[in-house]
């Protein structure tokens, strides 16, 4: 059944809208922005059941299983490949309850479905500074020839675990456990004041 | 006898006007001007006073390997001490002061050690000092403090920001100058992704310092052309104020930006340094070369130099030390300093060649005095009068007011060393060689020995094309430009110029001369490693950039040893010092480790509560009332929660969902007790042991489903238990068809506890909870508040009747104000970690506080929960003879004999009578609280023998408060032994 | 100790990603009783300090949460393998295990010198 009562976000009294920062004639580098609510539920492949799995996912949700490090979307509903057999699903959502029921009916007997919509909190990142910023965090190599549209990678950025997928050429999406996103958003912010940011 | 500034010549923009002080006096300088520069401009040749004998100094070098022109730069927390004045870029509102005086630089009061020098020679202080013993520490060390160390630290915070970030690319070229201009010109063409790197504002390296010609214009102008079209391309990336400072395995280079030491007033949106991490996959090294000293008497007298130094001073600058000059070298490269000062208008009086024969070089009437040698310098904290040499005439003197030295060339091979690779010794080109062992590190242009300027850039873009070739690009060949330059670069070793009269010095930034080698070698430290630190010889924050191969060379020589046989001391990161704040970069103050929060934690903050840092978390502590201290708090919440009802956070620990077929296998191998048969609805308490028998976690499993289980573990071990989870499963067993996932933030959880708690919840759960439908024990997933999916668990850490309710974290606050609203009625009332901590240690209950890692099940009276009948982590070593004796400590309770007497976890228990000792230590208390219940104090104990014990009288010792309390051992629980509240 | 790992699931990351649990070369017995006591305490206590080359169980915390095995040489910091813990057989590494003399090439180094005795007067 849909959980409908109005879900808290971990950044509740922690985002604040705006321009800061360093004022550059280019504009801001990058916009940082609050994905809420957004279901995240994450899939584990049971013993032997990855290929049933990836047919279902085919057809239930016309998505394809990404393989490590890459991400699929379809119908609003991207999935990143983040461990051999474990796949995260993301979903912004207006009404958040519906996407881990929906993968649970249709997989659960392939595949561990976990909802984590509330323990996970998912952040979007954009602008020509994009990479720049996350490359003060990750040793990971982000520029554009080797982090594409449709790449994901589980990293940290101090410290932090954080799945960073490529959503566009200068566009990100993050997501780090609950509890660790205000000081990850209070971080992430100052390590792109050098070029200026703005809070949508 | 001033330095000065020639009225034309030099880069500096002339047009601009800086305005900085030195020691508190006003100057000005112009754009393009370094620290140095400027104060030789103002006549300011007296930069410092040298470490030991508080000589007057003045610059030896232009650049990076400058031991004597060191400067506390800035003012209060951004204060920098031993700043190479060479390396600072002149800014406005500069603010420098010179160090290792008193009172003044003009007048410094150190200067007396000077007399006293012939004491202070080598390994003095191993000599001295020694007595009378107790003068030791309460004189000379004090004394010594005081005189140690060059500059000093201002104690106050620093207020700007460092950062830290990481680059990619194909080749990673360092150093500006002729060979990097070209290999970075050359491995872009080929469609590499470059990193230039230069240590300098301004690219270029030697072609600003020099006067040589690439393509019919003047070098720095090329270098200019050059420098546009590199960045004009965008796979190239010039990085300048970034001085590449270590090498480190899989072509992986550190690197520091400076990029607001030039300015007073940094921006505080951006650092002030960066610390980089670069991945390349080849890396040119085009660092250049070092010019070596010659060792001989005076060589540290204000207005002496290296002669590229002076060259530098004079082209780039243009300014010099003073208006006549000599030169004294042993290569024909000091020969190029005579011309370019010459054409400044610098009367160089004379070239004093060591060598028995000049070089076939034009010097326009400048006169080469051969087979000669400058035996001393007349020159003081004025500047220099002029020389002594030495022909095989006897002393002869010239007078001048500065002197060039030459006497080599080292390529800078750092890099290519400092992993332990060694150079090697040319003896035709006197210098040592960078090694080839690594095929990543390519050096190239004079790092490579190659002294002519057609070289550098011929070799420069092969070297570009064959690290382009090893990053596995197409190469293009790159086209060289054509150089008019030296044709000459013949050289000889002169190591020290033995009948010096005055002090030759070796390692200027120590005060080392040249004397004190052969005594290290005499006194049995023959070894370069030994004689380094027995003299302290390349020791000090210049690392022996312009002394070591000149140490190496007199070394060798009072050994009778070949050079190569000595060798170099080891290379080691960073090539010039790098700040802490750089080292830390964003990680300081609240960013220095990441912060966790409960998703109660704004419900409980509302509600005033005081928190705690457990491990990441911020925990809620306790809630005070109208000026409780914590111990009033802590008392008022546990008698309400055991007379009414409380509720608690406990959203921090460790939760993770299980399911697949071979789950209750997974889960039954993973704990000591059985969980084989644990009936769906039922959650149970597990001990999970390390492989070496010791307890590693404890905590609470549920099973929902006959394959779908919900595991906590505690809170501070949650991270290495979901760790040794996915050991077990993917290391240990791969075969079983198991899944798990963490779900720690999924779920806000909150304890319930207290008589009245399954009143206050039977308003807000969708299940009936009395004791005959939920007993002790059920776990269950119900809804909360109609339609929140929720899972409650009939689990007691209180030894209440309690609950645990999970809910989605985002209702987490909602569902607790559900709660404290249900409540009301029956005096609800939250209760923070003191409190649970009480009331756990007044019921027995173990933590990481008893769970110490020395510690078994049998240890804390849970020998009942080692199964005898399958495997399990740590079954078998669990058993073994030493784990399993009965002189073991084991947990007991203690109490007091006087209730109101306060005493800590960490005591140690002796017997009455008996003297503290390892010897006569029976163990340790290891929990403690003030029990409201039982109005007294009490512990929870490791006491050896201890179940045998209750009822002995022990002594309490507290060895750092020195406090000693009589008390007596007892059952660790305290409180309702018999278990009745929590069941019923 | 190498800067870089290659994850077989993730690519190349920094070695600070990971966690390292120690010796991967030993394994677990796969009875338990009273006479299996001495091979379960070879198991959890026993250990070479190898010089060269060695297979260590790491933990890819930072990334995919996946048990490897890494392959390296404790003397040059070389990596040379790493797989998935799951698919590797313990007590097998993929070479002979690491030896006490110097067969191997090492970086050049001036061995010479070395030979010299410390502190004796010359």
């Amino acid at each position: 059944m849909a959980d409908t009562m109005t879900q808290v976000s971990a950044l509740d009294d922690v985002v604040v809208h705006g321009r800061f920062g360093r004022s550059l004639p280019e504009g801001p580098g990058v916009a940082l922005s609050l994905v809420h609510p957004c279901e995240v539920v994450s899939l584990i492949a049971a013993r032997g059941k990855a290929r049933a799995l990836a047919a279902a996912v085919k057809k239930d949700f016309g998505l394809g299983l990404p393989d490590m490090g890459a991400s699929t979307t379809a119908r609003g509903v991207s999935l990143h490949g983040t461990a051999p057999g474990q796949w995260l699903a993301v979903a912004p959502a207006a009404a958040a309850g519906t996407l881990a029921g929906r993968l649970d009916k249709k997989l659960g007997s392939m595949a561990m479905v976990t909802d984590q919509s509330h323990g996970r909190t998912v952040m979007h990142l954009k602008g020509p500074r994009a990479r720049d910023v996350l490359a003060k965090g990750t040793a990971v190599d982000l520029r554009p020839s080797s982090f594409t549209p449709g790449s994901c990678a589980s990293t940290q950025i101090g410290h932090v675990g954080v799945m960073i997928a490529c959503t566009g050429a200068d566009s990100f999406e993050l997501s780090v456990f609950r509890s660790f996103a205000e000081g990850f958003w209070l971080g992430l912010s100052e390590l792109a004041l050098e070029w200026g940011y703005e809070v949508r | 006898m001033t330095s000065f500034r020639f009225d034309t010549g030099g880069l500096i923009d002339r047009s601009s006007v800086i305005d900085f002080s030195f020691d508190g006096k006003k100057m000005q300088g112009h754009s393009g001007d370094t620290l140095a520069s400027a104060l030789l401009a103002n006549g300011q040749l007296l930069m410092g006073r040298s470490f030991k004998y508080h000589r007057p100094r003045s610059v030896i070098t232009a650049g990076a390997a400058e031991p004597n022109a060191l400067m506390e730069i800035g003012e209060g927390g951004r204060l920098e001490p031993n700043t190479r004045a060479t390396m600072q870029e002149l800014y406005d509102g500069l603010v420098a002061k010179s160090q290792n005086r008193w009172p003044t630089l003009e007048r410094d009061f150190g200067a007396i050690n000077s007399i006293a020098s012939s004491f202070f020679v080598a390994g003095f202080y191993y000599k001295t000092f020694m007595w009378p013993k107790r003068f030791w520490e309460a004189i000379y060390e004090p004394i010594i403090r005081r005189a140690a160390g060059l500059g000093h630290l201002s104690h106050e915070n620093d207020p700007d920001r460092y950062e830290k970030a990481y680059a990619h690319c194909d080749v990673l070229v360092v150093g500006s100058g002729p060979a990097g201009l070209m290999a970075a010109m050359a491995a872009a063409r080929s469609g590499a992704s470059v990193i230039m790197a230069d240590e300098h504002a301004t690219c270029g390296g030697s072609l600003l310092r020099e006067r040589e010609e690439i393509a019919s214009q003047p070098g720095h102008e090329w270098a200019a052309e050059t420098l546009a079209q590199l960045a004009g391309m965008d796979n190239v990336t010039i990085m300048a104020r970034t001085t590449v400072i270590g090498a480190y395995d899989q072509c992986v280079f550190g690197a520091l930006e400076r990029v607001q030491k030039h300015t007073a007033l940094p921006d505080h949106d951006v650092p002030v340094e960066k610390l980089w991490r670069i991945m390349a996959k080849a890396c040119v090294m085009a660092t250049g070369a070092e010019e070596r000293p010659i060792v001989f008497g005076g060589n540290d007298r204000p207005g002496v130099m290296t002669a590229s130094a002076m060259r530098a001073y004079a082209n780039q600058f243009g300014v010099a030390a003073g208006r006549t000059a000599c030169v004294f070298t042993s290569s024909d490269s000091g020969y190029r300093t005579a011309l370019d000062m010459r054409s400044c208008g610098v009367h160089v009086e004379a070239i004093i060649d060591a060598r028995a024969n000049a070089p076939d070089i034009e010097t326009h009437g400048v006169p080469v005095l051969t087979g000669a040698v400058v035996t001393n310098v007349d020159g003081g904290k004025h500047g220099m009068k002029g020389i002594e040499i030495d022909r095989g005439r006897g002393h002869e003197n010239i007078p001048c007011q500065s002197l060039a030295m030459s006497g080599g060339w080292s390529p800078v091979v750092h890099l290519a060393c400092q992993r332990g690779a060694r150079p090697s010794w040319d003896e035709d080109l006197h210098c040592f060689m960078p090694p080839q062992s690594d095929p990543a590190i390519i050096a190239s242009g004079s790092a490579n020995a190659i002294w002519s300027l057609t070289g550098c850039l011929t070799d420069g873009a092969r070297r570009g094309e064959q690290a382009a070739r090893q990053a596995g690009c197409r190469t293009m060949k790159t086209p060289v430009p054509k150089a008019r330059d030296e044709a000459s670069h013949g050289s000889e070793a002169v190591w020290w110029v033995k009948q010096s009269t005055g002090k030759p010095f070796v390692d200027y930034q120590n005060d080392v001369t040249a004397r004190d080698l052969p005594l290290a070698a005499r006194e049995g430290y023959d070894h370069i490693e030994l004689a380094k630190r027995y003299t302290t010889s390349g020791m000090a924050t210049d690392q022996g950039k312009l002394g070591n191969v000149n140490a190496i060379g007199i070394l060798a020589d009072a050994t009778g040893k070949g050079i190569e046989e000595i060798g170099t001391t080891t290379f080691r990161p960073f090539y010039t010092p790098v700040s802490f704040g750089a080292l830390g970069g964003q990680h300081v103050g609240e960013h220095f480790r990441p912060v966790r929060m409960s998703p109660l934690h704004n419900w409980a903050a509302d509600l005033g509560a005081e928190f705690v840092e457990t491990g990441l978390w911020y925990r809620s502590s306790w809630f005070p009332e109208k000026g409780d201290d914590w111990l009033a708090a802590m008392t008022r919440e546990v008698l309400n929660t055991r007379a009414n009802v409380g509720i608690c956070d406990v959203s921090t620990l460790g939760k993770i969902e299980i399911k697949g077929s071979d789950a209750t296998e997974f889960i039954n191998r993973l704990y000591s007790n059985a969980f084989a048969m644990l009936p769906v609805g039922k959650a149970r308490y597990g001990l999970m042991l390390r492989e070496d028998g010791f307890v590693g976690d404890d905590g609470t499993t549920s099973r929902l489903s006959e394959n779908h289980y919900f595991m906590t573990t505690t809170t501070g071990h949650a991270a290495e238990s979901m760790r040794d989870i996915e050991f077990a499963h993917q290391a240990l067993w791969p075969e079983l068809d198991v899944q798990y996932a963490s779900v720690s933030d999924q779920w806000a959880q909150m304890a319930i506890a207290g008589p009245r708690a399954r009143d206050v919840l039977a308003k807000i759960v969708d299940i009936d909870i009395s004791n005959e439908a939920f007993g002790f024990l059920a776990a269950r997933q119900i809804k909360v508040l109609g339609s929140i999916p929720a899972m409650l668990f009939r689990i007691s850490f209180s030894g209440e009747l309690a609950y645990e309710l999970a809910v989605p974290a985002g209702h987490g606050e909602a569902v607790a104000n559900a709660i404290m609203h249900a409540g009301e009625p029956f005096g609800i009332g939250p209760y923070g970690l003191e409190a649970l901590s009480a009331m756990r240690i007044e019921k027995g209950f173990v933590t990481h506080n008893e769970i110490n890692g020395r510690v078994t099940a049998g240890d804390v009276g849970l020998g009942k929960m080692l199964s005898k009948k399958k495997d399990y982590i740590g079954r078998m070593m669990s058993e073994r003879e030493g784990l399993v004796d009965a002189d073991r400590e084991q947990l007991v309770g203690v109490r007091p004999l006087n209730p109101d007497l306060r005493f800590r976890a960490g005591c140690h228990l002796v017997n009455p009578g008996d003297v503290a000792s390892l010897e006569t230590d029976q163990g340790y208390v290891s929990s403690v609280a003030f029990s409201p219940m039982l109005e007294s104090w009490v512990g929870l104990a490791m006491l050896k023998r201890g179940r045998e014990r209750h009822g002995d009288k022990i002594v309490l010792w507290d060895g750092l408060r020195e406090v000693q309390i009589e008390a007596e051992v007892c059952d660790p629980v305290f409180y309702d032994p018999a278990q009745e509240k929590a069941h019923g | 100790m190498a800067y870089l790992i290659n994850c077989p699931h993730c690519g190349q990351r920094t070695t600070d990603e990971f966690y390292i649990k120690g010796d991967a070369s030993k394994q677990r017995p796969g009875t338990i009783g009273d006479d299996t006591m001495n091979q379960w305490h070879d198991y959890v206590h026993i250990r070479d300090n190898v010089r060269g080359r060695t297979a260590e169980h790491w933990h890819h915390t930072g990334g995919c949460r996946q048990w490897l095995v890494v392959e390296r040489d404790t003397v040059s910091h070389e990596v040379y393998a790493v797989a998935p813990a799951s698919s590797r057989t313990p007590g097998k590494t993929s070479a002979t295990p690491a030896r006490k003399s110097a067969a191997r090439k090492t970086p050049a180094r001036n061995t010479t010198s070395r030979k010299t005795a410390r502190g004796e007067k010359k």
